[in-house]
């Protein structure tokens, strides 16, 4: 690529992210560490969370996917949205009601414990690692393309770039850095949808017709199937996406950051509205992908799929549009790395070092060092992580993320919230065993031991979901005790609920 | 008052809880329908150009914000009662 | 590409030189600070809209095949040409600076412009810049509350709209063209250019806006300034000297053509230009200044002719008149005159509707300062006629001496000296009493002198029958007889006669006192009841001492008329209305 255009690309990225910074700046809350004190309309944090959600796997990962799989590929994103609804109905308004600063507040207003709070910061903080690695992949696929230079040194410069922000600036104000680019990103990804339909002379049949004739799948690439040949894939798949979102924790701990339950329900809406839109016009830029740039081209470039946007971008705008649609996708990915690793920071410093090696005494500076050094870790960890996925799509490893999230955070929280009889031993064997089997189907899996793969499931959520809950079930039923009496069940199930404590008075959130 | 706010937990999941069932179904009756019928999904819809099996998957995305909003209705409905019980009980 | 660049910041340069000049021009000042109206937003919109279509004009046109033509763009261009405009940067500070409505405005002033103009592209330019400015105002607010954005963020700002330009170019026109190598040319260039020009003339009006800020900072502290110079020249106790004061502290710090200071009827003083024909004396003519003094409301005027000056080559054409109140009345007038019309400006008008506000203030705060000081000198004078010495060992002699003569005179004239020294007693404090307490004390009083001076004086009361509700300051009378009785007991021919007279006229009182003595001498006449006398036996401060208390607290109307008698002797005269105007007047209890 030309160098004037990396320049450019550069010169993008930064104007964003200093609009970003006076966005913030315009917030008059001072900078919270944890969370934007409850300032955020239910607009502005619906598109917050959509930013957070929308990251490089949809945006990348998907539009690729759709390119070379066709109907399959469309099948992600509808699991990614409709996971929303899962969000919304079950866990998200007394996920707001039961926390403060992360996950393991809620559990721990039903199940106070120590060792429960570790391991649930020990889960996001794996769950964190999870995503970010995709991210990095994406990340680094990107600078391959723009500056051609050989994947792992891109990897090795953006992980270490990416952790030097985070750790240095990225703690700011990470609402609005989502909410600029989810703006930008809708607006860009619009934009070029409407130049893809424009050069196809705004004819759904002219679109249909390049479509077949760019891919090796000719007629079959409509038909479904071309990602999915066992349909117990499929069902698996569809489960762990479905159910993972309510088991993300960078997304849950947005549910904390609004005033009341109404704004709560409005953000996730909004989000609704705004994911539902970007899958639209990633259909389109994945079809139109395979209309006007062709899936030979495409693979000869990047078989994983992942280039796929930038490089329709450069076909029907040049260099130019190449450098904006990668400058989108590169704020997409650092404000997506940034949210990540505040949630993981939180997770550490908040949940363990505050409460449990402090026993509940730390200063700001004090949590802010260690949250520093979380970040730290969590950037190298991943970026090692990300050395060696080189030939992966990364929706497919984001879904790995969601299987686990979906086998530990999620059945923990459900049962915590709706299940009379669950206990603190109960809470704890679940989250472990989930964690511990979607981890072990994964490894065993074909994705990292190829043919000797023991569980021959690319998408082992059916597995490792049921197991979750196993482990939360069969924990309960031998528990030593009984954690809790009906009576204090019923005045939790109540707040949970209605946000109502005892002796009736409203719990507000400050 | 924990009775009433009890026995109003229990008529919103009432309505709740059927609609997140529906909206399940429909959403994993896609790729089940893909599994067991699929020479009926592959056969085109009344939409020109478009196989069920495209529609059906499109049609996720409104079913969506559709719960959304009904949710939505439904909750402020309910918030409403449980002002109306706290003033009540607090007088 | 580096060619279209250097090509395009030339021409960004015109442009940014001719938007410098217009910051210069007073008329863009004062577009500037206006507030907002309807009416301005739309005359925002069109200027900002002429802006954009002037850096159409000095754009460049691209042919088919990538060559530039340096022409300006004035005529309509071939189909297969397309122009590079630079109009975003004006649509894009319309949108900063006037919102979402002057953008769009100005936008679409300049988006039929480049339609018009046609070639390739003319679609893509004409819809992008109505856009830009309608999204460029909706943002301004959010990103910052400074009245003009920093030109920093400006610059990053002004990155977007060229890139949306480049998109809705590829969206509109992909068939034939080899749009995409345009874009790939003229993309980069733009974003540049645009950018930067944005910034820079962000800059250009966050200047002028300074600019006028400090002037305005200025005008404030030479306000306050003068506040404080005139402040000494209140106090005078003579208007004229007043008048002469301010005339020449106003003259010398504005910069006017002439000020004068009038009062309701004449010049008092007069500084400056004209200064030959409007002399002191002159009398009030203009009808303005009659309508300023019953409105008390500052008047302007533009025009030669209302001024109403009889000398044809008086150079002053304008004015502000302000009028001062004391006390709920017009006293004087401030003139500021201008030579032309457009001298007068929001500044002056803003000058001259403080300092009047200040200085009719100031004033009132003077006079209740100096009519308290009367107030405590007639408390004095009356603690003092208490316990005069001489006048309470004079009477108590006297009645001494009348024991053994006629006892009961002796014990008539004890009575009417407790009478007196009670009523002086009780009436320390107030500051009105009714007009029947008065007429006891001053009864009191002539008996006592009258017995004192027997023979040697005669002394005439005349009064109402119907007194009540009548009220009038306390010891106004006394003072008189007294001084009245002094004049007359220097008459060496006859016995000094004073007479003391209350009569009812249509809705006043008219109370005088006449005596047939020596007069006042000419010279004292005019001004004994304007100033305090230091004279012999305090005769003098007591007229002086009635006649402000009778104005401060009855008003003008009560004023003493002091003039001699044609057979001899003085009169001192006044009026005092009959109820229902004062109570309000009770400055003190």
């Amino acid at each position: 690529m030309n160098p004037t255009y990396f320049v450019f690309f550069i010169y993008i990225i930064v104007c964003t992210l200093i609009i970003t910074y006076w966005a913030a700046k315009r917030s008059k809350t001072t900078n919270r560490f944890y969370i934007a004190a409850g300032s955020l309309t239910g607009f502005q944090n619906g598109m917050a969370i959509a930013g957070d959600f929308i990251s490089a796997a949809s945006f990348l990962g998907i539009v690729g996917m759709i390119a070379i799989r066709g109907y399959d590929g469309f099948l992600y994103s509808i699991g990614f949205l409709v996971s929303y609804l899962v969000v919304l109905f079950l866990v998200a308004e007394p996920v707001h009601r039961l926390g403060k600063y992360s996950l393991g507040d809620v559990i721990c207003s039903r199940f106070p414990s120590n060792r429960m709070r570790l391991i649930m910061a020990f889960g996001t903080f794996i769950i964190s690692i999870l995503y970010m690695i995709p991210q990095l992949v994406a990340s680094g696929f990107l600078l391959r393309l723009l500056l051609d230079i050989d994947y792992s040194i891109s990897v090795v410069v953006i992980g270490g770039l990416m952790t030097i922000y985070v750790v240095f600036g990225g703690m700011v104000a990470t609402s609005w850095v989502q909410i600029v680019k989810t703006v930008l990103l809708m607006s860009g990804t619009f934009l070029l949808s409407l130049i893809v339909f424009s050069n196809l002379d705004w004819d759904m049949s002219t679109l249909v017709e390049r479509v077949k004739a760019g891919t090796p799948l000719g007629e079959q690439f409509f038909l479904p199937g071309h990602l999915f040949g066992n349909p117990l894939e499929f069902f698996s798949l569809q489960l762990a996406l479905v159910l993972g979102t309510a088991g993300l924790p960078h997304i849950l701990i947005r549910l904390f950051t609004v005033r009341n339950t109404l704004e709560v329900r409005r953000s996730l809406i909004s989000s609704t509205w705004i994911i539902g839109l970007f899958y639209l016009i990633t259909l389109v830029l994945g079809l139109g992908t395979v209309a006007l740039l062709g899936v030979y081209e495409l693979t000869a470039a990047d078989p994983t799929g992942n280039l796929a946007a930038p490089l329709l971008a450069r076909v029907v705008g040049g260099d130019f549009l190449l450098a904006f649609v990668s400058a989108i996708a590169f704020t997409t990915i650092i404000a997506v790395v940034a949210g990540l690793v505040i949630s993981a920071t939180t997770a550490f410093s908040h949940d363990i070092f505050h409460h449990i090696l402090k026993k509940g005494k730390s200063t700001e500076a004090e949590q802010l060092r260690a949250a520093r050094w979380t970040a730290l870790a969590i950037g190298i960890i991943s970026t090692l992580f990300a050395l060696r996925l080189e030939t992966i799509n990364v929706t497919f490893l984001v879904s790995l993320t969601f299987i686990v999230a979906a086998s530990s955070n999620f059945p923990i929280l459900l049962l915590t919230i709706y299940w009379k009889r669950f206990t603190r031993s109960g809470a704890i064997t679940g989250m472990v065993s989930g964690l511990i089997a979607s981890l072990l189907v994964v490894i065993l899996g074909p994705h990292i031991m190829r043919e000797e793969a023991v569980i021959s499931l690319y998408n082992p959520g059916i597995i490792a979901i049921p197991i979750g809950f196993l482990g939360a079930y069969l924990g309960t039923m031998f528990s030593l005790k009984h954690s809790q009496t009906r009576a204090e069940f019923k005045q939790f199930y109540i707040q949970s609920q209605t946000g109502i404590g005892p002796r009736g008075e409203k719990t507000w959130k400050t | 008052m924990d009775d009433r706010l009890l026995y109003l937990i229990r008529g919103k999941k009432r309505l709740m809880v059927p609609a997140f069932v529906l909206a399940l179904l429909f959403y994993f009756m896609l790729p089940l329908s893909l599994i067991f019928f699929p020479e009926v999904m592959n056969r085109p819809s009344f939409v020109m150009g478009l196989t069920w099996a495209w529609l059906y998957a499109f049609l996720q995305i409104p079913m969506t914000w559709f719960m959304g909003w009904f949710y939505h209705v439904i909750s402020k409905r309910f918030e409403r009662q449980m002002e109306e019980i706290i003033q009540e009980e607090l007088l | 590409m580096e060619n279209l660049t250097i090509i395009l910041f030339e021409r960004l340069g015109l442009l940014l030189v001719i938007a410098f000049v217009m910051t210069r021009t007073p008329g863009f000042k004062a577009l500037l600070y206006h507030e907002y109206s309807v009416k301005m937003s739309l005359v925002h919109a069109v200027v900002f809209g002429i802006f954009g279509m002037a850096s159409t004009v000095t754009g460049i046109v691209i042919t088919e095949e990538a060559e530039m033509i340096h022409r300006f763009v004035i005529l309509p261009v071939a189909d297969n040409q397309l122009i590079v405009s630079l109009s975003l940067v004006a649509i894009v500070i319309a949108g900063l600076l006037g919102g979402p409505t002057v953008g769009l405005g100005a936008g679409i002033i300049a988006g039929v412009h480049l339609m018009l103009l046609g070639g390739v592209g003319s679609l893509a330019n004409g819809l992008v810049n109505p856009l830009t400015g309608l999204l460029a105002g909706m943002t301004a607010r959010f990103f910052s509350n400074e009245r003009v954005i920093s030109p920093f963020k400006a610059l990053f700002i002004g990155v977007f709209p060229p890139i949306l330009q480049m998109q809705l170019l590829l969206i509109i026109y992909t068939d034939g063209v080899a749009i995409i190598k345009i874009v790939d040319q003229i993309g980069l260039p733009l974003v540049l250019s645009n950018s930067i020009a944005i910034a820079i003339f962000t800059a250009m009006i966050g200047i002028v806006m300074r600019e006028q800020e400090n002037e305005a900072a200025l005008a404030s502290k030479q306000a306050l300034m003068i506040a404080e110079e005139a402040l000494p020249y209140l106090k005078k106790d003579s208007h004229l000297e007043v008048a002469n004061g301010l005339a020449d502290l106003l003259y010398d710090r504005l910069k006017l053509a002439a000020v004068s200071v009038t009062n309701k009827h004449e010049v008092l003083a007069h500084k400056g230009l004209g200064d030959k024909h409007h002399q002191v004396g002159d009398s009030i003519k203009a009808p303005l200044i009659r309508k300023a003094i019953k409105s008390g409301e500052i008047q302007v005027t533009y025009v030669k002719s209302d001024l109403k000056c009889h000398h044809e080559n008086c150079p002053l054409e304008a004015a502000i008149i302000i009028p001062i109140t004391e006390a709920d009345d017009v006293t004087i007038l401030i003139t500021f005159y201008f030579r032309k019309a457009q001298h007068i400006s929001v500044v002056e008008m803003m000058m001259a509707q403080g300092l009047g506000q200040f200085i009719s203030n100031q004033l009132t705060v003077l006079t209740t300062e100096k009519l308290k000081a009367h107030i405590r000198d007639a408390e004095l004078r009356n603690l003092q006629a208490q316990i005069n010495p001489h006048f309470l060992f004079n009477t108590l002699q006297l009645i001494a001496g009348l024991f053994r003569e006629s006892p009961n005179d002796a014990r008539h004239l004890t009575l009417q000296l407790a009478s007196y020294m009670r009523f002086n007693l009780r009436l320390v404090s107030k500051s009105l009493v009714e007009l029947e307490k008065e007429c006891e004390h001053v009864e009191a009083y002539t008996s006592i002198i009258q017995e004192r001076f027997k023979g040697r004086l005669q002394i005439e009361f005349i009064k109402l029958d119907a007194l009540s509700n009548i009220y009038i300051p306390p010891s106004t009378i006394q003072p008189l007889i007294e001084n009245a009785v002094q004049h007359g007991l220097k008459n060496v021919t006859d016995q000094a006669r004073v007479k003391i007279k209350m009569e009812k006229e249509d809705g006043v009182i008219v109370v005088s006192i006449r005596d047939n003595g020596c007069g006042f001498p000419k010279h004292i006449l005019p001004i004994v009841s304007h100033k305090p006398l230091v004279g012999t036996k305090s005769s003098g401060t007591g007229i002086y001492n009635v006649n402000q208390r009778l104005v401060h607290l009855i008003g003008e109307t009560a004023r003493l008329h002091i003039r001699n008698l044609n057979g001899g002797g003085s009169e001192v005269k006044f009026q005092i209305p009959i109820p229902n105007q004062f109570v309000e007047k009770k400055v003190m209890e």
